[in-house]
């Protein structure tokens, strides 16, 4: 099948959408809804799309698909338009222009171990990374993931876990838990604490809440990893996703085109 | 070939130009800016314009594209014009929005249509407009169309792009001239401040900065901006990017209510680092121009260029 290699627009702006209509959307947890497009994209795993409502404006969201066929993008209501977004049904029309950004270099990581550790709405840049790593699994060695949570009902992809528990060690734990909660229990760095990995051939892919990022860098560089063994992917607020608007700098640092996903060593010193 | 332009021949030249588009100089009202001018009479030509010419590029508000229920709708941007005047700083300008503009991976069509469609014509500057001016220290290169140099009774004229030989090929030939190189009396001591970065004097001037935001908006080479929706009752609209800027708090506010850049001295820190590290390490060539707008129109008298001096004293 021909991939289509981005999606925009027609005239003379890279502003300028292109309309989609959504092929299945579905509720995750209370929040969050998985939307999917039938459209065939060449993309790397993290990268992100524009995604708009004409009169309603645009927001970056991650894929979190690594498919063929189709591509997914799972969106959080928290403000005016993921709100109407996750309100939308089946055929309805969003404008798309992307993919933007530097996902995980996966090619250059064939043959390393790898862990990949998420916190909340980071896992799902991350299961773009996942999709990949199945789809070329004999490539990798041990695949680890780690997850947490806040609370079982905020746990994303919960479906796709018993999946990968067939092919990588999966850990899944919540910060708090009613009883009737089967999985661990306790931050995702006292779960990382009780494993006894170490950094032989490995890398570590690490998205969430920057107070999760600051402990599991602290624990992984404890264990032995290298700056350069440690990917990090980082959320600013984006308009242009093209390098222009300035507001995704961090320091020099454009997120939108240098980022989202950065190698720890290119970015550890940065302010702010 | 160089040029002569007698000052009588001025408004005969002005006239010449008019014939690419409409001819846009530094005129002074309340404060001196650039306003279309049909006579030489209007041209204030020995003080520096307040604001600078970044709007042809890259207007205070423009539409990206219009809408009207699935129906996107683009428009070009071909408005011919000649901005006579222009200053070394304001030039150099020019080259430094190129390289966010035109000459990453991406480009922006619209900056190009106005960029191609505009004339420049500078006047050369011997020495400093005022006292913020510091652009001698500033590395700039020439760049133009045109360039005018005051000889007295007459302009020296050059041409730097076959565009600007034709409209000078006309004047009467003579004698090439090399200019003395600007001189201020205003410098900036070091561009290279990243040993600088937890000092303790970006606090003083960060405790008088109010975040207005005059400095961005003054700033030929800022044109940081947001994007967004406006839409009629109708439900038809237009995605319009405007200017913002880094000195306000909400630039760099996320999901979450996080401000990444929340403390004012970061924000304060952020634009001058911008201006003359963070640019230059990426594109080999400072961000500021040293045109002094920043100061010059600071309401809290933030001299940025003394608190550097102050630093690396
Ligand atoms: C690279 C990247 C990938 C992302 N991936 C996802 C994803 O996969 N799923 C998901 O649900 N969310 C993702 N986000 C966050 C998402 O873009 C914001 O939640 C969204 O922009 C909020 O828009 P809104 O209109 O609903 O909220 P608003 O009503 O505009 O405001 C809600 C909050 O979001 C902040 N915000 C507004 N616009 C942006 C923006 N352009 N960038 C960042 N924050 C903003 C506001 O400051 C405010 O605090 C991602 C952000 C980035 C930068
Ligand atoms: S003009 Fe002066 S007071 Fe206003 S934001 Fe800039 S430095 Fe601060
Ligand atoms: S930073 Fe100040 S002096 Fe430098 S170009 Fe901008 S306005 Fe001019
Ligand atoms: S989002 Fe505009 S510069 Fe990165």
């Amino acid at each position: 099948m021909k991939k289509i290699k981005k999606l925009e627009g027609e005239g003379n702006h890279y502003s300028v959408p292109k309309l989609y209509a959504i092929n299945s959307i579905k509720k995750q947890t209370e929040d969050e809804y998985l939307l999917r497009f039938d459209v065939p994209l060449e993309h790397e795993p993290a990268q992100f799309i524009q995604v708009s409502l004409l009169g309603h404006g645009e927001a970056p969201i991650s894929i979190c698909s690594f498919q063929d066929e189709y591509f997914e993008m799972s969106i959080r209501a928290v403000g005016n338009l993921t709100r109407k977004l996750c309100a939308l049904k089946k055929g309805d029309k969003v404008g798309l222009r992307g993919p933007y950004g530097k996902g995980y270099p996966m090619e250059s990581l064939k043959g390393n171990n790898v862990l990949v550790i998420g916190g909340g709405c980071g896992v799902a840049p991350m299961r773009s990374a996942i999709q990949y790593l199945e789809r070329h699994r004999s490539d990798f060695g041990d695949v680890a993931l780690y997850f947490g949570y806040r609370n079982p009902k905020e746990v994303l992809f919960a479906e796709d876990f018993n999946k990968w528990k067939k092919t990588f060690r999966v850990h899944v734990t919540v910060d708090k838990a009613p009883k009737s909660w089967k999985g661990e229990v306790g931050l995702i760095t006292e779960l990382l604490q009780k494993d006894s990995f170490d950094n032989t051939n490995k890398v570590a892919f690490v998205c969430g809440p920057p107070v999760m990022i600051k402990f599991v860098i602290a624990l992984l560089k404890e264990r032995g990893f290298n700056d350069d063994q440690i990917f990090l992917s980082h959320e600013r607020m984006m308009k242009c996703a093209t390098g222009m608007c300035g507001h995704c700098m961090i320091e020099g640092v454009y997120t939108c085109k240098d980022g989202p996903v950065f190698r720890y060593d290119g970015v550890k010193d940065l302010h702010g | 070939m160089e040029k002569v332009l007698k000052k009588k021949a001025l408004g005969a030249f002005l006239k010449k130009l008019a014939s690419f588009g409409q001819v846009y100089g530094p005129v002074k009202t309340d404060t001196v800016r650039f306003e279309p001018v049909s006579h030489e009479k209007q041209l204030c030509l020995d003080e520096h314009a307040w604001f600078p010419v970044k709007e042809f590029l890259f207007p205070q508000k423009q539409v990206f594209f219009r809408f009207d229920g699935e129906k996107i709708i683009t428009e070009d941007n071909v408005k011919k014009a000649v901005l006579f005047g222009l200053r070394k700083c304001d030039l150099n300008a020019f080259l430094i929005n190129d390289k966010l503009f035109l000459e990453g991976e991406h480009k922006d069509l619209f900056y190009e249509q106005r960029r191609n469609n505009l004339l420049l014509v500078g006047l050369y500057c011997y020495h400093e407009l005022d006292e913020f001016c510091f652009c001698s220290s500033m590395n700039l290169q020439d760049y133009h169309d045109i360039m005018l140099y005051d000889r007295g009774s007459y302009y020296q004229v050059k041409a730097g792009t076959p565009k600007g030989e034709f409209f000078i090929a006309h004047l009467k030939d003579t004698e090439a001239f090399v200019p003395p190189p600007t001189t201020c009396s205003l410098a900036l001591p070091t561009q290279e401040i990243a040993h600088l970065f937890e000092h303790q004097a970006w606090k003083e001037g960060a405790d008088s900065c109010t975040s207005c935001g005059h400095c961005t908006n003054l700033c030929p080479t800022c044109l940081c901006f947001t994007i967004s929706d406006d839409v009629a009752l109708d439900g038809k609209g237009e995605r319009v990017a405007e200017w913002d800027s880094c000195q306000y708090k909400e630039f760099t506010e996320v999901a979450g209510g996080h401000v990444f850049r929340e403390k004012r001295v970061d924000r304060f820190k952020h634009r001058i680092y911008h201006k003359i590290q963070y640019f230059r390490e990426r594109f080999d060539m400072s961000m500021c121009t040293g045109c002094g707008r920043c100061i010059r129109g600071c309401p809290e008298k933030i001299h940025w260029i003394h608190l550097i001096g102050k630093m690396t004293q």
